[in-house]
């Protein structure tokens, strides 16, 4: 398991070896949506997933 | 003479959700590599040789959430000579409400009664046609967003006024007759030629408030009627991989709108049908190869 920081709440948030970057995880803390942004390493980055945008669908 | 290579897919993305690693399982499944396009970080030339080419593989599936980027990759992605699901056709199609309600009309498919106005003072006029209460949606636009219902002249007046301040976009009026419908939607899946599978969305959205999406999922038999007129809609707008939303109303069934870039957690968890599985299948039969 590779690792991230909420960065909300601070909470560590496990994810998984085989992470994307664009692959949304959630913080088991503040329930946050975040967006990996960066998987080198053992600490991946994430950004608070922005909530939507107007041309946002299906 | 080379061992025969399976063709190779790329998916293009903006964001990973548990469809787009469901897919990517899928693929693996059948060792089928697939390069994962982050169309954040893309770039394209429009006018000449990239200068930093992308493998695209010999099919493209398009993801994307936002809908602006989903069409104009897609446009250039096709221009180049890819095969791309969906075509931009479909994309441009199902994207927009007054488009999607022009082609499911003229190819004969019950869809709710619609107006389309580019002034409040011509929408008045509409809803004068349609009666009160009526729907307006963004033509652009998902899971909701927007829709108003007008109850009577002086909301819509209030709700228009409020929305000639709004992007030009919302300066078309789409205004649909309110169906009578039991408070679930049917949404059924077509691949190619199948309806593979459906679900009944209840959503426990009131119009009157407009309460966000969600809801409950529950497997939907496909009854030879659904079938038909689920195929026939996905065919109207060109076919592809599409999520027909349908409607029950007294006089059958009515199509409201096709999905050309399927959420499907919900639907895969309550049916068990490996769509990811079918996706796949899809496009290596799609590949240009
Ligand atoms: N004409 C109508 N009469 C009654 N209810 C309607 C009508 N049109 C839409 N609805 C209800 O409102 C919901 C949202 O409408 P529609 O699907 O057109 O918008 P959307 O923004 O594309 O939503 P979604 O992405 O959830 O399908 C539908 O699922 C349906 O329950
Ligand atoms: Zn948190």
């Amino acid at each position: 398991m590779k690792k991230a920081y909420c960065p909300e709440c601070g909470a560590k948030v496990e994810v998984e070896d085989d992470v994307i970057v664009g692959e949304i995880v959630s913080c088991p803390d503040c329930g946050l949506e975040l967006e990996v942004t960066e998987v080198e390493g053992e600490t991946v980055k994430v950004k608070v997933l922005q909530v939507s945008g107007e041309d946002w669908g299906e | 003479m080379g061992r025969i290579m399976p063709p190779t897919i790329s998916v293009v993305y903006d964001q990973i959700r548990w469809e787009e690693k469901a897919i990517l399982e899928a693929a693996k499944s059948r060792g089928v590599p697939v390069n994962l396009v982050d169309a954040k970080k893309a770039y394209f030339s429009l006018t000449g040789e990239e200068p930093s080419p992308i493998d695209f593989g010999d099919v493209v599936l398009q993801r994307c959430v936002s809908y602006f980027r989903n069409l104009h990759i897609t446009a250039i992605l096709e221009l180049k000579g890819y095969s791309v699901v969906n075509p931009y056709r479909v994309t441009s199609i199902c994207g927009n409400k007054l488009l999607t309600s022009l082609f499911l009309s003229k190819a004969g498919i019950p869809t709710p009664e619609t107006y389309v106005a580019f002034t409040p003072e011509g929408a008045l006029k509409a809803l004068d046609e349609v009666g009160y209460p009526a729907l307006i949606k963004p033509v652009i636009g998902s899971w909701g967003r927007l829709i108003v219902p007008l109850k009577d002249r002086e909301t819509a007046e209030a709700v228009f006024e409020e929305r000639l301040y709004m992007f030009p976009l919302y300066q078309v009026y789409y205004i649909q007759k309110i169906v009578k419908r039991p408070p679930r939607d049917l949404r059924i899946f077509v691949i190619g030629e199948e309806a593979i599978t459906g679900i009944y969305r209840y959503s426990f959205r009131d119009l009157k408030t407009n309460i966000a999406r969600g809801g409950k999922a529950e497997a939907c038999r496909l009854t030879d009627e659904i079938r038909e007129i689920s195929l026939k809609a996905a065919e109207a707008v060109g076919g592809g991989i599409l999520g027909v939303d349908l409607m029950e109303t007294n006089g059958g069934y009515v199509v409201h709108e096709i999905n050309h870039t399927i959420e499907f957690h919900a639907t895969v968890k309550t049916t068990k049908v490996n769509i990811p599985k079918y996706i796949v299948g899809y496009l290596l039969r799609k590949a240009k190869k």
